[in-house]
């Protein structure tokens, strides 16, 4: 896992962003995985340096008027996503991708569970019988996510 | 675990470890105090409107499939056009006869109502608006219009469509806002049914039936029955439909109809919603009809 490069990692976040926003239909957008959380957790794994906290937060904030939730809701639980991502990062980084998903599924069930309880907290209407799906297609996603940043960190033959 | 923590190649984790709580910390009581402070509180909407005017490039690019998906439908053949056409000339002429009539019953209303000394007015106006995408979070019945603060649009405004109540804005930014549908498990719209008046409040579960929770089981209501919005409460504007009856049961011992309902609107389909305006003259049904009448107009011709 080898540092993310400012441009990339813009692209990154701003494509995470777009596929959260898209209009899906109603069987799919129950199952959309947490794009813009995979992301970050990502950045904060390769990229300690330059992502943390902060851009949780930011993040979170963009996150909650995407949503339309009250402002802070998603800026408090990604705080402590990228907070607990660093945390894990000496342990994560010795794994390979695989075992890494099997690593972050519960953090990913964390996000959706605390998420849940903030809702029900600020007076939203909650029904959690599928709302697990999320955290698994979450976990499902981070191959694809570490690999699609292998591929960019590529070495270029000329 | 403590092992490793020493060969982190970017910089040693002792220098981040005291200083990443803290950073927690301060990032979380932000969070809640913003949490807390926001609820039903107006003072941070400017912070979400500069979020969301620096977000209007991704909402835009998240559209264009569905715009896409638009465009092929401007290529619908020429037959396709012709009897589209020929069906909204007949429904036009429909709907003119009944304007015709309309005239008539809306003058008698308002010498009635002018006789019970009421100033309700009949008519209201509308501004169209464009739906930009529904339900990002799928367990919230929400859509988001391109109308926003720019074109007047306020919170709490009602939506229709051609059949009935949509819904009601709940979020206004300077370029778009965002509505909750009355299917939503926090909606309840007060309504009474149009055949006898009988009032109650419909509420959304989240599904696409409506409840009414709160009939007592000697109730005059039956399946078919339109409930149309009383204007109570003051968020919707009465007299739209609501909802048509589909189902009404009643398990003996129990106090309470069980009762299911369908919108009125079609929630799941179209494109362009209605926001009632307030405070806004709308032309009367004579002005349709004939441009140049007023109502003075027409109350000296009789």
């Amino acid at each position: 896992m080898n540092p993310v490069a400012w441009p990339s990692a813009l692209c990154a976040l701003c494509i995470a962003l777009i596929l959260t926003a898209l209009p899906l239909p109603a069987f799919l957008a129950i199952g959309r995985p947490a794009l813009v959380p995979l992301v970050l957790t990502y950045l904060c794994l390769s990229t300690p340096s330059r992502f943390g906290i902060l851009w949780g937060f930011g993040l979170g904030l963009v996150l909650d008027v995407t949503y339309a939730t009250v402002l802070g809701q998603h800026a408090l639980v990604l705080s402590l996503l990228s907070y607990t991502a660093l945390k894990l990062r000496p342990t994560l980084l010795l794994f390979p991708a695989a075992q890494q998903m099997i690593a972050l599924a519960p953090l990913w069930a964390a996000y959706q569970a605390l998420l849940l309880w903030l809702d029900s907290l600020v007076g939203q209407s909650i029904d959690p019988s599928w709302r697990w799906i999320p955290a698994l297609s979450t976990s499902l996603f981070w191959p694809l996510i570490t690999a699609s940043f292998a591929l960019l960190d590529r070495p270029q033959h000329h | 675990m403590s092992d490793y923590q020493f060969d982190d190649h970017a910089r040693p984790i002792f220098s981040r470890g005291p200083l990443l709580i803290v950073k927690l910390s301060l990032a979380s009581l932000t969070a809640a105090g913003l949490m807390i402070f926001a609820q039903g509180n107006q003072d941070l909407d400017s912070a979400r409107d500069a979020i969301s005017v620096a977000l209007a490039p991704i909402f835009w690019i998240s559209d264009l499939p569905r715009r896409a998906h638009d465009l092929g439908k401007h290529f619908s053949t020429r037959e396709e056009l012709i009897v589209q056409n020929d069906a909204l000339r007949h429904e036009h002429l429909r709907l003119n006869a009944r304007l015709q009539r309309l005239v008539v019953l809306e003058e008698e209303n308002r010498r009635m109502r002018a006789m019970l000394h009421s100033t309700k007015s009949v008519h209201q106006a509308v501004m169209i608006g464009e739906i930009q995408a529904t339900s990002l979070d799928p367990y919230q019945q929400r859509i988001r219009i391109n109308r926003g603060k720019r074109d007047g649009v306020f919170d709490g405004q009602a939506l229709l469509d051609a059949h009935g109540i949509v819904g009601q804005i709940i979020e206004v930014t300077p370029y778009s806002s965002t509505a909750v549908l009355i299917t939503d498990e926090n909606q309840g719209v007060p309504v009474q049914v149009n055949r006898n008046g009988l009032r109650t409040v419909v509420h959304g579960n989240g599904s696409a039936v409506l409840q009414l929770p709160f009939l007592p089981a000697n109730s005059d209501i039956q399946a078919g029955d339109l409930l149309v919005s009383s204007g109570l409460g003051g968020k919707y504007p009465a007299g739209y439909p609501v909802a048509i009856i589909e189902t009404v049961e009643h398990q003996p011992g129990e106090h309470f109809l069980k009762i299911a309902a369908s919108p009125a609107a079609r929630l799941q389909h179209g494109h362009e919603v209605l926001l009632v305006r307030q405070g806004v003259p709308a032309p009367s049904t004579a002005q349709l009809l004939d441009p140049a009448a007023t109502p003075d107009h027409i109350a000296s011709a009789q």
